[in-house]
């Protein structure tokens, strides 16, 4: 089963990952933009949770506001993916999309500011 | 007829408030006054009268009587004038007055003259007219009346100018001594007026007195430092002003103002010590002079049979003797009970100013007395004073005895009896038991068994102490049962030896006592001591502080390395979105223009976060500053982002139409 499981994920060009990479080549540039900062909000927060792990929570209140921006981060930038997928019938126009994630990101990040210490 | 006299004493009786003590330090203060060295006019003048007062004279009179002529020379106010004139007149070195003062006393502008001046100048006028040393009509003063009745205030004293709120006392007694200097001068209808209404305030001012612990004063404006100046001045105008002064002697106010003054005589003060000496003269003088009640000794011992004597003296305020007088005890009244012991006795003379009367010939008990003691001068109405006494008398305690009984069925297991000057035996108690004490207090002087206020029986121990009041029986004798688990409980069940000692105490016995009866162990169950009460006033441990530990806090190499680690997901953005290719494309014309202003206002609240973060801004300032950046960046957004839709559009238009 294992094997019958490889082959299918791995190998050739009807394997699972070939087919996503090259379906995930044809949605729109931005998109992929998008995806690329919701992949540098997580792993930021990731090793920003890895080192809390390792050496403790002091101090805890800079922890959290890092994690957090992070978290809210990647909650913001999915919320635009979402609103942007040509594939989604959102009635808002791309620009202003935009211009409430700037918003949003402002009020977020004088919370952060606000907590970092 | 006999009854009818008695009667007639018991009626007619007035109360009275006479001084309790004369002046007796007479010849000090003439010593003190002689001995000053005054430095000016106005305390030449404060000796000199002061003395005059105390019917004596200055040692140094020439030396006062150059400075009172060279004064005079100089007439430079009104207050120096007076001064020197009744200093000069006093020593008899007084001349005619100079042109000057003659100027400065005869054209007075009254209505320009504060009432002091006034005093000041109708006093040396007058003065000096007396001795005929200056003429003058008296009716050239008379405006001088006018003026002070424009200074009546609301309540009836005079004030110091028109211009002031309100009169004063001192103030009120110059204008008065004034008024009666002008009083046999011709006056116009409305100066006697004046007079009439100075007169009639004198009564409502009276009632204006501050009592003392000891009499009243008079005091202006609460300033006690002036009450000696105001009283006098206020009485001395009074008298003067008015013909009729019985007033003073109904509402017994010299009487009172006498008490206050020879109990605090002012030797300190050269001003007070003048109106001081000004006011002793004028009771001795008027013509109900003061008569002082006193009792040397107030304190009589019922055991001593002899000393039952009370001795009365009646004399004037500087202790000599009145004569033709007659001392009667109207009524002796018991504190206690209101019972009147005595009634209508008339005292014997023993000198000329010493009554007795023996008390203890009614054999009254111990307590408080109030005696009415009434004085008649010749024929004149008996004036009636109260005076307090204490009799007190000495008691003794037979003997004591103490029985130890069994608590459960009262069996009497041990007996002691002691005597005065001796102590029982010591013994042994314990838990079970129960004392029972029982003695009698016998007064000496009528041999009577009597009741204490303080009847009490004390445990002394090593480190507690516990009292217990004796009950008083029926039969005038104490007796107590003290169980011993109540003695326990005040001495904490400390098991161990204890001093008993009977206190008897009374505040009419003059021997109040301890007696220390003698020793007892009391044995109390262990498990019943109370634990050693912690003394609050020993020193405590000292508190150490335990500061919170500091969190664990990892290595600089490990924290640089993460904070390395983090920028790594940054790295790796970077060099994706170069890979995937980004274009950047702004709006054309304005929109660009637009777009640069909206990064621009991003910037800036980012830079305004990091400012706050950096320690630059407070909250406060921060949120000021986003209210200026905020609504630029959303308007310059707002436009940007229009410019960029209207190309996105246009291009899907023309990609449509093609």
């Amino acid at each position: 089963f294992f094997l019958f499981f490889c082959q299918a994920v791995f190998m050739g060009e009807q394997g699972t990952i070939s087919v996503f990479f090259s379906e995930y080549n044809n949605i729109p540039k931005k998109l992929r933009i998008i995806d690329l900062f919701l992949l540098w909000s997580f792993f930021t927060g990731v090793i920003q949770f890895v080192y809390v792990c390792l050496v403790g929570t002091f101090p805890f209140n800079s922890f959290l506001s890092g994690f957090i921006s992070c978290v809210g981060t990647f909650v913001l930038f999915a919320s635009l993916r979402l609103q942007l997928n040509p594939g989604n019938s959102f009635r808002v126009s791309e620009e202003r999309a935009f211009a409430d994630f700037i918003f949003c990101n402002f009020v977020f990040h004088l919370a952060v500011f606000n907590f970092m210490g | 007829q006999i009854y009818f006299f008695i009667v007639c004493l018991s009626i007619v009786g007035l109360s009275y408030g006479f001084p309790s003590s004369t002046f007796t330090q007479g010849n000090s203060l003439r010593n003190i006054l002689k001995e000053y060295q005054p430095i000016n006019i106005e305390e030449v003048f404060y000796v000199v009268q002061a003395l005059d007062n105390l019917s004596s004279e200055p040692s140094s009179k020439s030396s006062h009587c150059d400075l009172a002529t060279q004064t005079l020379n100089e007439a430079s106010d009104l207050a120096s004038i007076y001064h020197a004139v009744y200093v000069s007149e006093t020593l008899g070195c007084a001349k005619n007055a100079n042109q000057k003062v003659a100027g400065k006393l005869l054209n007075l502008k009254p209505e320009l003259t504060s009432t002091e001046d006034l005093f000041y100048a109708t006093a040396a006028a007058f003065k000096l007219k007396d001795k005929k040393h200056l003429s003058f009509t008296s009716s050239q003063f008379s405006p001088i009346l006018s003026v002070l009745s424009d200074r009546v205030s609301v309540d009836g004293s005079v004030k110091d100018t028109a211009d002031e709120r309100s009169g004063t006392l001192y103030h009120s007694g110059l204008a008065f001594q004034i008024a009666a200097l002008l009083k046999s001068s011709d006056l116009t209808q409305d100066q006697k007026f004046t007079l009439e209404i100075f007169e009639e305030n004198i009564e409502g001012l009276l009632e204006l007195y501050t009592e003392t612990e000891e009499g009243l004063m008079y005091i202006d404006n609460s300033d006690s430092r002036t009450a000696f100046r105001t009283t006098e001045s206020f009485i001395t105008g009074s008298f003067e002003l008015l013909d009729d002064t019985d007033i003073f002697t109904e509402e017994s106010i010299l009487e009172n103002v006498a008490e206050h003054i020879l109990l605090n005589c002012p030797f300190s003060n050269l001003r007070d010590v003048y109106h001081f000496s000004k006011l002793i003269n004028l009771m001795i003088k008027e013509k109900e002079p003061s008569i002082v009640v006193s009792l040397p000794n107030t304190t009589f011992s019922a055991t001593d049979k002899s000393s039952g004597n009370i001795a009365v003296l009646v004399t004037d305020l500087l202790g000599n003797p009145i004569s033709n007088v007659k001392v009667f005890l109207m009524k002796a009244t018991s504190f206690a009970d209101d019972s009147v012991v005595y009634s209508n006795q008339q005292l014997n003379s023993v000198s000329n100013k010493e009554f007795s009367f023996n008390f203890f010939t009614g054999k009254p008990s111990q307590g408080y007395y109030f005696l009415d003691i009434g004085v008649q001068v010749g024929g004149d109405t008996i004036k009636q004073t109260t005076r307090t006494i204490k009799v007190v008398t000495s008691v003794s305690v037979a003997s004591v005895s103490i029985d130890v009984l069994d608590s459960a069925d009262k069996e009497v297991t041990q007996s002691h009896n002691v005597v005065p000057g001796k102590k029982f035996g010591h013994f042994k108690t314990s838990y079970f038991y129960s004392l029972n004490l029982h003695f009698s207090v016998k007064d000496d002087a009528s041999k009577q068994l009597t009741r204490v206020q303080q009847a009490t029986i004390r445990f002394s121990g090593r480190t507690t102490e516990g009292s217990f009041a004796i009950e008083f029986q029926e039969d005038s004798s104490y007796k107590s049962l003290l169980d011993v688990k109540e003695i326990g409980r005040d001495l904490w069940y400390i098991s161990g030896d204890y001093d008993v000692s009977l206190i008897i105490g009374d505040p009419f016995i003059d021997n109040s006592f301890v007696w220390e009866l003698g020793t007892v162990t009391f044995n109390f169950p262990p498990y019943l001591k109370v634990a050693e009460q912690e003394n609050v006033y020993a020193t405590r441990n000292e508190i150490e502080h335990t500061f919170r530990v500091p969190d664990k806090r990892p290595s600089e190499t490990v924290s640089l390395g993460f904070s390395a680690g983090v920028l790594v997901p940054s790295v790796f953005l970077l060099i994706s979105l170069l890979t995937i290719g980004i274009s950047i494309k702004f709006p054309s014309g304005l929109g660009f223009i637009y777009s640069l202003l909206f990064l621009a206002t991003i910037g800036g609240v980012f830079f305004t976060y990091s400012g706050f973060w950096f320690g630059h801004f407070n909250m406060f300032e921060t949120l000021g500053k986003l209210l200026f950046v905020g609504p630029l960046s959303f308007l310059f957004g707002y436009l940007a982002l229009k410019a960029k839709s209207n190309t996105r559009l246009a291009e899907h238009e023309k990609v449509k139409q093609e």
